[in-house]
């Protein structure tokens, strides 16, 4: 491992007066889960290392005026196992708890899978089917970006070095709102995705129609793809088979896979289509309003 | 970089180069080999510790990470010569073959019954889904973890 300066700031203003100086290559780390095997094989060289697993406002979750606003520097299990999240928002809490292992989420931290801008990351899609906004703080400003804004290519982001992602804020979904993460893997655990994401919905169950949808796909593009065409054909639609397969095929025309060591862009089209229609039978179920797919 | 911190109950105050890793910390300088290396990037478990009450792949923690914080390792959890319960359910179920999982696996299970004292047989399955054992005996492992829970 390279040579490199470690330093802890104990609070946000201190960190980002570290990281203000652009005179040399600077790395910030919480968990380390995804730093420290890229230091190790080399992949990032950087001359200062910023932790900021010690800044206590940086960590937590919290619920106030209808957001859900969890601190960069929580861990996936703190997120996996919140009432907070469970209750509001149980996309997110099952997509934390899909990530690596007990000892991954035990240090990973949501800040670091966002900012870490996998394709095949888990918590990204289920944050941006959830309306997700990231907070993103310099010495000089701060700003807020919609978290599918937030994603340029594998493994970048629209974060500047001088900046940190300090916060996610989710909207609090309303009662009619239901929603559902998959991941389909080689195995359940210490599995990097073939094909994931999230679908949450609104439904106006009196009338039997769709009010809003998100659909979201990882795995299947350099970033997250929020598959808008497939939502626009559903919202305002009466809640029905038809629709739903429609909508799948939209998802399988949409998406844009690779063939890798994974699997093939022919078998991720198909398992999306399929894995988007058990995500929307999933979610409708919750609400209390059956599409009856037999087999799903 | 001067740093403090505890391992097995006792204090250390050390001088440790920032770019140490923990896994080396603690097998090089403080000659605690029970703590394996296995992939050395977080896939297969086999330096697990405990850190702070939560398993951790000692292999992804960097030295420094540990200042005032409390590690146990396997060799913590046996007490004045007497072995841990879960180390004795391992040898009564033989959840042993080649060994080198064993210590990830205990620390593992460790984590999981300091946190949750009765787990259910998935909940053990999760506990230990990071950590390869690539005789795979994972049956009577989990056996094995089962009793020291229910004892």
């Amino acid at each position: 491992m390279a040579k490199f300066k470690y330093l802890k700031p104990s609070t946000l203003q201190e960190a980002l007066c570290f990281l203000n100086g652009n005179e040399s290559d600077k790395k910030v780390i919480s968990g380390g889960t995804d730093i420290m095997v890229q230091l190790r094989n080399n992949k990032i060289d950087p001359e200062i290392i910023i932790d900021i697993s010690e800044i206590e406002n940086l960590k937590g979750i919290h619920s106030r005026d209808g957001f859900i606003t969890i601190g960069a520097a929580t861990t996936l299990t703190e997120i996996a196992e919140s009432d907070i999240v469970k209750r509001y928002c149980p996309i997110l809490a099952q997509a934390a708890a899909s990530v690596g292992a007990t000892q991954i989420r035990n240090r990973g931290t949501i800040g670091g899978n966002v900012c870490n801008a996998s394709p095949a990351a888990d918590t990204i899609p289920a944050l941006v089917a959830l309306g997700a906004v990231a907070t993103v703080v310099s010495v000089e400003q701060e700003r807020e970006v919609l978290l599918e804004e937030l994603f340029v290519g594998v493994g970048k982001t629209a974060i500047n070095s001088n900046e940190l992602l300090t916060f996610i804020s989710i909207p609090q979904p309303t009662e009619n709102s239901a929603g559902s993460f998959f991941k389909l893997g080689k195995r359940k655990a210490q599995a990097i995705s073939i094909v994931n994401g999230a679908v949450q919905i609104g439904v106006n169950a009196a009338e039997g129609k769709f009010t809003d949808v998100h659909v979201v796909m990882g795995s299947v593009a350099p970033t997250v793809l929020r598959i808008r065409e497939a939502e626009e054909s559903l919202i305002g639609r009466s809640i029905n088979r038809q629709n739903i397969e429609n909508a799948a095929e939209i998802v399988k025309n949409k998406i844009s896979p690779i063939s890798d060591v994974r699997a093939t862009a022919d078998y991720r089209k198909d398992v999306s289509g399929n894995l988007f229609i058990e995500a929307m039978s999933d979610s409708l179920e919750q609400l209390g309003v059956d599409v009856s797919y037999p087999g799903c | 970089m001067l740093i403090e911190f505890k391992v097995n109950a006792k204090q250390y105050k050390m001088d440790v180069c920032p770019t140490m890793r923990l896994l080396d910390l603690l097998r090089e300088e403080l000659r605690l080999t029970g703590t394996k290396e296995g992939c050395g990037e977080g896939e297969c478990g086999s330096c697990t510790v405990i850190m702070e009450g939560k398993a951790v792949n000692s292999c992804l923690v960097l030295a420094p990470q540990i200042c005032g914080k409390e590690i146990i390792t396997v060799e913590g959890l046996a007490d004045d010569r007497e072995l841990d319960l879960l180390q004795q359910k391992f040898m009564e179920h033989s959840a042993v073959e080649c060994g080198f999982c064993t210590p990830g696996m205990l620390m593992s299970a460790k984590a999981l019954l300091m946190k949750n004292p009765h787990p259910t047989d998935e909940e053990i399955r999760t506990a230990i889904a990071g950590n390869l054992c690539r005789c795979a005996g994972y049956s009577k492992i989990v056996a094995a973890i089962k009793d020291a829970a229910d004892a």
